[in-house]
């Protein structure tokens, strides 16, 4: 019992430290492409780490 | 940063954001990073740029503001259609008339490039020619409701006291002022002006001490126009006694201590997402800056009367230990070590290991070089901050314009000519680029062949151009320093005649400096 939920609570701690999502860095042109393929939009984040 | 924190890193937001869309970070100052924001031609930060899968811009949003449900509200609207550029575009195509579809399409224009608004003035235009009386359409403006019409001469106003050059003027708000007294953007335009008359070139002198009077009397209790007649008494030294008097008002303006009521307010109210919105870390950045801001001004205060010189030398090593990175403050802290007479300490703050930091950047160098050329001293790693400059950012005219002229102060001026000569404006194409370029060789009395060759080349690039009258006034200019008099007043005249009424006496004024000109060559 002890140990699940050690387990549990580790992996609760490890979900918790995970990016909230998938960013694509590098080609625009492949991330483009991939939004095409999946039928998506193409979300682009322009940030500065200051602001 | 906010953004990340409140909104992508927020498991409430991260499937929906995961699900439908393919996510991309452009980061600036990381090379794959910069091209990207070259390549959709973005500025500030943050910027959401939404794009289809055949890379056509379907919608954006500028800048981020608690609360990050409100914010979400905004990316659901993208993707379920609502008002985005696409869907505005595709409309006012099929209603031209329609001035509340304009305006909005209008201000998605002016969101996604604040800069060049030529595209959302020309459809301000288009409203103003539609609905002159302002009873076809109402449009957003903050809480309110205004008539498209009122908001579009706004806009246009805004777009001219903001515009480059002689473009520049106060005019058209002023007339928007007039005719509008009891808009609900009449605060706005008040702010405008105010900011612009706190700093206007000296011929607006006498009308700027009027105009900010005027708008201290209808916003008695706001600080702001205060600080701005303070600050124009300061730039002129003049009306120094009133100016005591708007600064004595002002003491009530103390925004860190604001700040904190307002965040114990929300924290009270158990909305924290504000509170952190409004004790967030750029906030605490801004008093940072803020507060090595007044040490460095107190330290070049008293090196300026000689007196208090051990504690203002404190305050500017503070200044430095709070902002390490920033080269405004160390550029200050070497002017101050300089009339001090301790060279060794100028450089020791802003000397060849400044330069070698991991990134450096175009304008802390540009800084850098600029300071020591204009001292004469440290002159060979001024040249190295300056050839960096230029290789990060090669393109870029300001960057290479200030590389002529610092090299022009090491009397240099091969290596000016080399970097922005001749064959610079035989690959440039912006007639904007190309009048500074005639504007700058000008001011110089060198390099004249070439600045008429730029300025004459500008005036033909920009024939459908609002800045048609500018470039001509630029011609002009170029002519007058080449001593070619007779084509410099015909410039000129075809300024005047291009001006829409923003810039009549301006041109007037060059006008007459040229006739007079060429009066006196007559009687030699």
């Amino acid at each position: 019992m002890k140990k699940a939920f050690i387990f549990g609570f580790v992996l609760l701690l490890f979900a918790a430290l995970l990016p909230a999502q998938t960013w694509l860095t590098g080609s625009v042109d492949d991330a483009l492409a991939k939004a095409k393929a999946q039928g998506k939009l193409l979300l682009l984040d322009f940030f500065a780490s200051s602001g | 940063m906010l953004l990340g924190q409140q909104y992508y890193d927020n498991p409430k937001y991260g499937k929906f954001l995961e699900e439908n869309f393919i996510l991309y970070r452009a980061p600036r100052g990381d090379k794959t990073g910069d091209a990207v924001f070259k390549r959709f031609n973005v500025s500030g930060t943050p910027f959401l740029l939404f794009i289809d899968g055949n890379g056509k811009e379907i919608d954006w949003i500028r800048g981020y503001s608690a609360p990050p449900d409100k914010f979400h509200e905004k990316v659901k609207n993208v993707l379920q259609g609502v008002d985005t550029f696409k869907v505005l575009s595709e409309k006012s195509l099929e209603n031209p008339k329609d001035v509340s579809l304009l305006a909005k399409l209008a201000k998605k224009y002016s969101d996604r490039d604040p800069i060049n608004t030529e595209k959302a003035n020309a459809l301000y235009k288009q409203i103003v020619a539609i609905d002159p009386d302002g009873k076809m359409g109402m449009t957003e403006y903050g809480k309110d409701q205004v008539s498209c019409t009122e908001y579009a001469e706004f806009s246009l106003g805004q777009a001219v006291l903001y515009a480059r050059g002689t473009q520049r003027s106060p005019e058209p708000l002023k007339a928007f002022i007039k005719k509008y007294p009891a808009s609900k953007i009449l605060k706005s335009a008040y702010m405008s002006l105010s900011s612009f008359y706190a700093y206007a070139p000296g011929p607006y002198k006498e009308e700027a001490f009027k105009f900010l009077e005027e708008a201290v009397a209808k916003y008695p209790d706001d600080p702001y126009f205060r600080l701005y007649y303070v600050s124009r008494s300061m730039n002129n030294k003049e009306n120094i006694d009133r100016g005591i008097e708007m600064a004595e008002g002002m003491r009530s303006m103390n925004q860190a201590s604001i700040a904190d009521y307002r965040a114990r307010l929300y924290q009270l109210k158990g909305d924290l997402s504000q509170a952190e919105a409004v004790y967030s870390q750029e906030f605490m950045d801004g008093q940072v800056t803020s507060l090595a801001y007044a040490l460095s001004s107190y330290a070049s205060f008293w090196m300026g009367q000689k007196k208090n010189l051990d504690s203002a030398e404190k305050m500017m090593q503070t200044a430095i230990l709070l902002e390490p990175d920033n080269a405004y403050f160390r550029q200050s802290a070497a002017g101050f070590y300089l009339q001090a007479g301790k060279t060794d300490k100028a450089l020791e703050v802003f000397g060849p290991e400044f330069i070698k930091t991991p990134k450096p950047n175009a304008s802390a160098l540009m800084t850098y070089a600029r300071f020591w050329a204009s001292k004469k001293q440290n002159m060979e790693s001024a040249a190295t901050a300056m050839e960096t400059a230029l290789k990060l950012s090669p393109e870029d005219a300001y960057v290479r314009q200030s590389a002529a002229q610092v090299f022009i102060m090491m009397e240099k001026q091969d290596k000016a000519i080399e970097i922005y000569g001749p064959a610079y404006i035989k690959i440039q194409d912006n007639p904007l680029a190309l009048s500074g370029y005639g504007r700058f060789w000008a001011g110089q009395k060198k390099n004249l062949d070439s600045a008429l060759e730029a300025a004459k080349k500008a005036t033909t690039l920009a024939d459908q151009s609002p800045n048609q009258s500018y470039l001509w006034d630029s011609l002009a200019g170029v002519y007058l320093a080449a001593g070619k008099l007779e084509e410099a007043l015909k410039a000129e005249e075809k300024a005047l005649a291009l001006d829409e009424g923003f810039n009549t006496e301006f041109y007037q004024t060059q006008l007459k400096k040229i006739k007079d000109e060429i009066e006196k060559k007559a009687k030699k």
